[in-house]
């Protein structure tokens, strides 16, 4: 199933307005400016989500067996197919993870890496390992698939207690999306439903 | 909210006028333990979707009034820089582009440092004092969450929650314990991005972000932190990550064995308990088992006790944001005291 393009949008709009007022855009040389311009501009026409890409095969296929060497564990294919659709984000507070940085042609870091936040998670709360892959979190939340099922989970921060189960890996990333937006409730803008566009079952970030 | 924020401003004023309190534990510079005792059960269903709501809608407003109080203004401008600014001013946590990548064939990618706004006594315990009002600006704290793979030295967040808060929740008995919660001595953690060796210098940067003066007690602070910081961008020291990288060296050469991952567990809660015993006094819970009596930490991190609840009330409101465009998003500053300076 894919995620919601509405959401992603949006993300992704959100970053290009954030990049184009920040110092680093401001201070850059007017060319660089222009050129950087023109292949966001780029992006959109050949429909991605600028600032927000996918992982690329290549770098699926190592982060695969990177967590197969040091977590000891197989990236469940739903999270592969959601990690080809969007690569991480960190956005008001929720951290989805990507494709590490170390594992990439450019080693180029754009946020919390999947293998790393679970060595890191597995190492700060042991009773986790290999009973959850960590995907995200937020203030509130660990979010994470439940190993022996697939299940995507989220998780009570301070206990680790699961405090809701979600009917998709899908549906669990559209909640976080939705929460980074920070839509929580009011459905007078809701986007319209459209394939794929449809969250079934309960909004967590509404709950 | 503006009234919470001056609240939540003198309340860490007052924890101490002394400046020295800030250096005087050098591994976790600015912040204090605050004792507090609570249940570690999970709220039930519905007074746990409750506070999620409240504090998903206050959370907003908070930043933007955080950076309409000119001691908020001037603190984050030191903390966060003037883009951090703007964003709080639209209701958004602060966050800089630090890099863009735009490589041939690849699609462009960004990197940011990133900020949240996280609670001191955490959602999920239960205060039985009654002092601690969840979702109210005198248990927030704005912290740098910046993740760089498995270098946790600019995620001070992860640290405390690590170090303190899980090892005493973990196992813990059901009735209530006093729980040890970090709290920061400013809103913002760390609470600047470079050395200043003077208050001139302080100043100087004030002027030159276009931001408000501080206090002085609040000049004297951000200098003792400088201090203790060596004068350095703060970074988490690296003895509190160390054992992330052994995890890995140990799972790599073991690989799945169920007695080895077993073991790793043991030896993992181990070190995460020893590591939070240097820390904390006597009486406090580690992995369920009570410091005895006679216990005494190794490192001297300053102990207080929250007993004021807070005065004023926050009320929440919806949340959704209707466009995330700053032309429709800029607030005025809060007319709760002039402000001079708002380029920041």
């Amino acid at each position: 199933m894919p995620l919601n393009t509405h959401y992603l949008k949006e993300l992704s709009d959100l970053f290009v307005e954030d990049l184009k007022r920040s110092d680093y855009y401001r201070k850059l040389p007017e060319n660089e400016q222009r050129n950087l311009d023109a292949r966001l501009t780029a992006e959109v026409s050949q429909g991605l989500y600028p600032l927000l890409p996918g992982a690329d095969d290549a770098e699926l296929q190592k982060l695969s067996e990177a967590v197969q060497e040091k977590l000891g564990v197989s990236l469940p294919p739903a999270l592969v197919d959601i990690l080809r659709q969007v690569d991480g984000f960190v956005e008001d507070g929720v951290s989805l993870y990507g494709v590490d940085g170390d594992l990439r042609d450019d080693r180029f870091d754009s946020g919390p890496g999947l293998l790393a936040e679970n060595l890191l998670n597995w190492s700060g709360f042991p009773e986790t390992i290999q009973k959850y892959l960590f995907v995200g979190d937020s203030d509130l939340w660990h979010f994470a698939i439940e190993l022996a099922t697939g299940i995507g989970v989220a998780l009570h921060k301070s206990t680790l207690k699961q405090a809701h189960r979600f009917s998709s890996l899908e549906e669990l990333v559209n909640d976080m999306m939705q929460q980074a937006l920070g839509d929580f409730g009011d459905d007078a803008e809701a986007p319209e439903e459209e394939p794929g566009n449809h969250s079934t079952g309960f909004h967590f970030s509404r709950n | 909210m503006v009234s919470a924020v001056a609240e939540m401003l003198r309340n860490l004023e007052q924890i101490s006028e002394d400046p020295s309190i800030i250096g005087q534990c050098p591994e976790l510079p600015g912040v204090v333990l605050d004792k507090v005792y609570a249940s570690c059960l999970d709220r039930d269903g519905d007074e746990y979707a409750k506070i999620n709501r409240d504090y998903q809608s206050l959370r907003a407003h908070y930043f933007k009034s955080l950076a309409s109080h000119p001691v908020g203004r001037a603190l984050a401008a030191l903390a966060v820089g003037s883009s951090g600014v703007e964003l709080m001013e639209l209701g958004r946590p602060p966050a800089s582009v630090a890099e863009i990548r735009s490589t041939r064939g690849k699609p462009v990618r960004g990197r940011r440092e990133s900020y949240n706004c996280h609670h001191v006594v955490p959602k999920s315990i239960r205060p039985n004092s009654g002092v601690v009002s969840i979702n109210h600006p005198t248990n927030f704290v704005v912290a740098k969450t910046t993740r760089r793979g498995l270098d946790q030295s600019h995620n001070p967040h992860h640290l405390w929650h690590s170090l303190f808060l899980h090892p005493q929740t973990h196992n813990a008995p059901a009735e209530p314990i006093p729980v040890y919660v970090v709290r920061p001595l400013f809103p913002f953690y760390p609470p600047i991005t470079q050395g200043f060796r003077s208050v001139d210098e302080i100043r100087k940067k004030l002027s030159e972000l276009g931001a408000p003066q501080l206090p002085e007690i609040w000049e004297k602070r951000i200098l003792e932190f400088s201090k203790a910081t060596k004068h350095q961008p703060y970074a988490v020291p690296k003895e509190y990550h160390e054992i992330t990288r052994m995890f890995g060296d140990l799972y790599k050469a073991q690989n799945k064995d169920p007695a080895v991952n077993e073991q790793m567990r043991a030896s993992l809660a181990e070190q995460g308990a020893r590591l939070a015993t240097d820390f904390l006094p006597a009486g406090a819970y580690v992995n369920g088992r009570q410091l005895p009596a006679d216990h005494r930490p190794k490192k001297s991190i300053p102990v207080i006790e929250t007993q004021k609840k807070p005065e004023t009330v926050v009320q929440p409101s919806p949340a959704r944001r209707k466009s995330r465009s700053s032309k429709r998003y800029i607030q005025k500053p809060a007319t709760l005291a002039p402000t001079n300076h708002q380029k920041v």
